[in-house]
């Protein structure tokens, strides 16, 4: 197992926002994780990422505890977060955003064959790799954000609403090349989607949480589209 | 002539003290009051060094340089490990507390500072006419400004933005964000200090007035006109901010007028700046 979440209790300082909250991702795999409003999917992620430490439960990544870790230790571990609303450097260019993301490997042909891979699989970020970040259009910091949480070469990629204010078209082909580079770099994905259509038909696995627990785990993703369970989930 | 010497002088002493502001306040986005506090700390210590115990210039500096820095991180490793903007406030606190030390402290002669305080002399070669001190402002402006540019070229200059524009985005890339800011807080404050120490020695004069908070305002404005975020602005800005209200000394003003002008003008500038060009003089993009 890659990532498992045990028995999880985790919130703002006296408001508790997961209750015991349990799951599991596999190696290779791309897990969606999603739910109403409120549900806690984004704090789920931020427990994975060291920015809130539970207050019970275990974090285990690759079999080690991470829950009480500094999240810039967790990211050195190999766990990227491309945190809600494609937060790029606006100040920085395309090319310096990647660059902020890579600069752990230290081998320079390494880190040129990782810029190589996010160019390949974002070709608009090699014509724009000179261009200040804030100048790209939504779909394109998207983009960027997601590459650059890839310049590390994580294990595992934690993606919170990539949807965020994309065009329905814009967001089609965004969800494609996720699942490439599931394939192509052979990471993991935990991926938090608004967009339950979308995310479900590309998805492997899924959980559907509501108030802080899952109340929902599916082995085909796609199942729970026609199924009543999220319905539930959602309205009642 | 002695007095454009004096004037080019303090030019050279507030480059170094907008460019290292620039650092802290520009590059990584803490907006700091206590930048002359810190320029207070290193004059302090060279001339209590000098006046005092005799040592000479170029000892007191690494004196200065290392208390300098082990009073900023002090004060930086527990605030800045608040995020946002309360870092301002904590600033101001910073100011009050080390202008009322520097006032009341007998060790620092209270409100009457210091006076005839040695010249800086290098290895037994003493620098004494303006012209001499003019070269040694300018060649440590120049080793300064130099310093400042490549840590702001080097990935720590990327990695400072990056933290000024978003903390958390910034450590889940795998940046140690506490320690850049505590790193660049200390390097900042240090470099003020420097610049303390050859003012004491060059004007050989000081007292605790020259280091209050409206000094520290003026030298964030110095650093904010010039463009924040660029090393360049702050080198660009200076001179023009220092040299330009000067020309009302020749325009046959008293000075009893001169004095407030010069005030009003600085004030205008900055509404001015701050309504047409708030990215200062020079753009950072």
């Amino acid at each position: 197992m890659l990532l498992e979440l045990k028995e999880i209790e985790a919130g703002y300082g006296k408001k508790s926002v997961l209750f015991g909250l349990s799951m599991n991702v596999k190696e290779g795999q791309m897990m969606a994780l999603v739910g109403p409003n409120g549900a806690g999917k984004t704090t789920t992620l931020r427990v994975i990422a060291g920015q809130i430490h539970p207050n019970r439960g275990s974090v285990l990544f690759r079999g080690k505890d991470i829950s009480q870790m500094m999240p810039h230790l967790v990211a050195q571990n190999g766990v990227s977060l491309v945190p809600q609303g494609s937060r790029v450097f606006t100040s920085l260019t395309v090319y310096e955003n990647l660059e902020m993301g890579g600069f752990q490997i230290k081998d320079s042909n390494e880190f040129r064959e990782s810029l190589e891979g996010i160019y390949r699989l974002f070709p608009v970020l090699e014509e724009r790799k000179s261009q200040w970040a804030g100048t790209l259009s939504g779909g394109e910091q998207q983009m960027l954000a997601i590459g650059r949480g890839l310049m590390s070469r994580p294990k595992l990629l934690l993606l919170d609403e990539p949807s965020t204010g994309l065009a329905p078209k814009v967001l089609h082909e965004l969800m494609k090349t996720i699942v490439a580079v599931k394939e192509k770099m052979n990471t993991s994905i935990l991926i938090v989607e608004q967009n339950v259509n979308e995310v479900l038909k590309v998805a492997d696995e899924a959980y559907v949480m509501k108030l802080g627990r899952i109340v929902c785990y599916e082995q085909c993703a796609e199942t729970l589209l026609y199924d009543d369970k999220l319905r539930k989930a959602y309205l009642s | 002539m002695e007095y454009v010497l004096f004037i080019l002088i303090n030019i050279n002493m507030y480059i170094v003290l907008a460019v290292s502001l620039n650092l802290i306040m520009g590059y990584a986005g803490l907006i700091s009051v206590s930048h002359a506090a810190f320029m207070g700390i290193g004059a302090y210590v060279t001339t209590i060094l000098m006046v005092q115990f005799g040592w000479s210039f170029l000892l007191t500096l690494p004196a200065a340089l290392l208390f300098a820095a082990v009073i900023s991180a002090i004060i930086a490793v527990p605030s800045l490990r608040v995020k946002g903007d309360h870092y301002i406030v904590m600033s101001f606190g910073i100011q009050f507390i080390l202008t009322s030390l520097l006032n009341n402290l007998n060790i620092t002669n209270r409100a009457m500072g210091f006076a005839g305080i040695p010249k800086p002399s290098f290895f037994g070669f003493a620098f004494e006419s303006n012209f001499a001190l003019l070269f040694v402002s300018l060649g440590f402006m120049l080793v300064c400004v130099l310093f400042a540019a490549r840590l702001a070229h080097a990935p720590f200059g990327l990695i400072l933005k990056a933290i000024r524009e978003d903390e958390n985005a910034t450590e889940s890339l795998g940046k140690n964000v506490v320690f850049y800011k505590v790193a660049v807080f200390v390097i900042g404050c240090s470099l003020a200090a420097l610049t303390g120490s050859f003012f004491a020695s060059i004007v050989s004069f000081i007292d605790p007035f020259s280091f209050t908070l409206d000094e520290s305002i003026f030298i964030s404005t110095l650093a904010i006109i010039g463009g924040s975020g660029t090393i360049r602005g702050s080198i660009v800005g200076v001179p023009l901010l220092i040299a330009f209200p000067e020309i009302l000394r020749f325009m046959q003003v008293p000075t009893t007028v001169a004095g407030p002008l010069r005030l009003i003008f600085y004030g205008l500038l900055i509404i001015l700046f701050m309504r047409f060009r708030p990215q200062g003089i020079i753009k950072e993009y």
